[in-house]
């Protein structure tokens, strides 16, 4: 055995024994969050209460006024109410419905949440930093978290919208100022059940709404790809919404007017 | 000495049932964006140049759609449509991907369409049947260097559906979805920060197995911006017609002389 050799196994052996060390360490601190969590309960924003009204939203006045107009006269028959009815993703706090399975990926530095539906992820920094002076807008907004025991806090900022709590289109405030702290954690008896404890903050409330959703552990399943364009073929033009079948424009109400096809000049139609 | 050597041993073998830059595996978690233009082959010119290996019936449709692009058409190009790019495009990586490196499983995160790689590495084989999806199902195996680190990945992706195009170009995959794609993804050899995924494709719309190298740079400042197409398009696919919404919410045609968009469904309502 050459010398070269020789110092390159003990090399490897001291990363290993140092990569051990941090791994054990790792272990003994993080809880076994792996397989495929699959929402507990139905996808209304409040799994304990029934949809739309019976949610009993803490809505302010002019909110729930916006509510209520909108179950009164939806935008087209058929479809939900809020924004991922156009494939807008559902954003904070709804893509904690999981309405497809999700992932959680417990690294040193941070917890990755991947959401089957609309492919979303979540990155919880739970590396110590601070909330920085500015956020760039997104439906997912930007998370931090630390560890409580084996509990994960999390509170997220810098949310883009339009967003609603649920598909009946239950609003969030306009201004994207909405702040969500979660809780989440295996359950104390069953360790194939995870809880998120939800509470969210947003002008449209008149005060904080908590609710907990919860989770149940599937190994080995297989993973669906939720392709939303392809699920839901609709586009808004103006300000009406249309479906597309059989690679034509069909109405989504009885006496839906056309679009207006006033750039086409002459050409006739196919 | 031998117990020393045990040790080694021992220590890489428990090291490789970790999930994170620990024992064998290679340093390529965290966000990677890619080196070079958006073509499929980002070593040859865009269009006609990329001379994929294509059988005539293939080819003419690559034309045909070269020929739509000039007058303004987005002819075969599903994402058009908000549709995935699926695989092999989706590794062009028009935005940027996240690698997360665990033993059972390698997860490349692709920002563009928000599309998720799962390469299975824990030995399994492939099933009787797969579920055909647009990012299909890979199976991976960590190649050794000679130090007993892994130093590559080899992976085999099957079980797809379409449509899919290798770019934008129009350059479209057989309409079987028959697709077998094999890739062999290893960071430079001078350059930790910068990683190879050499991709060969197997396609009944190829004449031969065409193999392309793309390269990514490792981002020391990684963004977590979002990426939704329904944020960003303004295009919409009606049969092999794809049209423009404009800033005021109306159709446009995207080519001259376009035809108008069938609105026989509407029983001859007017606007």
């Amino acid at each position: 055995m050459s010398a070269v050799i020789l110092h390159r196994l003990l090399l490897a052996a001291a990363l290993s024994f140092a990569a051990l060390a941090a791994l054990a360490a790792d272990d003994a601190a993080f809880p076994d969050w792996s397989g495929q969590w699959v929402r507990i309960g139905g996808s209304q924003f409040d799994p304990s209460r029934a949809p739309g009204l019976g949610q009993e939203a803490p809505l302010t006045a002019d909110y729930q006024s916006r509510f209520e107009a909108l179950l009164r006269n939806p935008p087209a028959d058929g479809i939900d109410n809020s924004p991922t009815a156009l494939c807008t993703p559902p954003g904070m706090p709804r893509a904690m419905i999981a309405e497809l399975p999700m992932e959680m990926l417990i690294r040193r530095d941070m917890v990755l949440v991947m959401l089957s539906y609309f492919g979303g992820l979540r990155h919880i920094f739970t590396d110590g930093r601070r909330w920085p002076a500015e956020l760039e807008p997104a439906f997912y907004g930007t998370s931090i978290g630390r560890w409580d025991g084996t509990a994960l806090l999390v509170e997220t900022r810098g949310l883009n919208g339009p967003r609603s709590f649920d598909a009946s289109g239950l609003p969030l405030h306009d201004d994207n100022e909405t702040v969500v702290t979660e809780r989440i954690s295996l359950d104390a008896t069953d360790p194939d059940v995870l809880h998120d404890e939800i509470t969210t903050e947003d002008h449209a409330l008149a005060r904080p709404w908590t609710v907990t959703r919860s989770y149940h552990r599937s190994r080995g399943a297989a993973w669906p790809e939720h392709v939303c364009a392809e699920e839901h073929q609709r586009i808004a033009v103006g300000r009406e919404i249309y479906a597309i079948a059989g690679g034509k424009l069909t109405p989504m109400r009885p006496s839906q007017p056309p679009p207006d096809l006033r750039y086409f000049g002459g050409e006739s139609s196919r | 000495m031998r117990a020393m050597l045990l040790a080694a041993g021992l220590g890489l073998a428990i090291a490789g049932a970790d999930a994170e830059e620990v024992g064998p595996y290679p340093a390529w978690e965290g966000q990677w964006s890619r080196v070079g233009s958006g073509q499929y082959d980002p070593n040859a010119a865009s269009g006609i140049g990329q001379k994929p290996p294509l059988i005539p019936e293939y080819q003419a449709i690559f034309e045909a759609a070269t020929a739509d692009r000039k007058d303004g058409g987005l002819a075969y190009n599903a994402t058009a449509g908000c549709l995935p790019a699926g695989m092999p495009r989706a590794m062009i990586v028009y935005e940027s991907m996240e690698i997360i490196v665990t033993p059972a499983v390698t997860y490349i995160k692709l920002l563009y369409m928000n599309e998720l790689r799962r390469i299975h590495t824990d030995g399994r084989g492939w099933p009787a049947t797969l579920t055909p999806s647009f990012i299909g199902t890979s199976i991976g195996e960590w190649e050794k260097g000679p130090d007993g680190r892994y130093q590559a990945l080899l992976i085999e992706t099957r079980g797809f559906k379409g449509p899919r195009t290798f770019d934008a170009e129009g350059i479209a995959l057989h309409a079987d979805n028959q697709t077998v794609v094999k890739e062999r993804i290893f960071l430079d050899a001078a350059n930790p920060d910068r990683l190879h995924d050499e991709v060969t494709v197997l396609d009944h719309a190829l004449t031969r197995p065409w193999t392309v190298m793309r390269t990514y740079k490792r981002e020391t400042q990684p963004s977590y911006a979002d990426f939704y197409c329904s944020q960003n398009n303004h295009e919409v696919t009606l049969g092999r017609e794809t049209y423009f919404i404009g800033e005021d919410g109306l159709l446009m045609p995207t080519r001259k002389n376009q035809p108008l968009p069938d609105l026989s469904a509407f029983g001859g309502r007017a606007p």
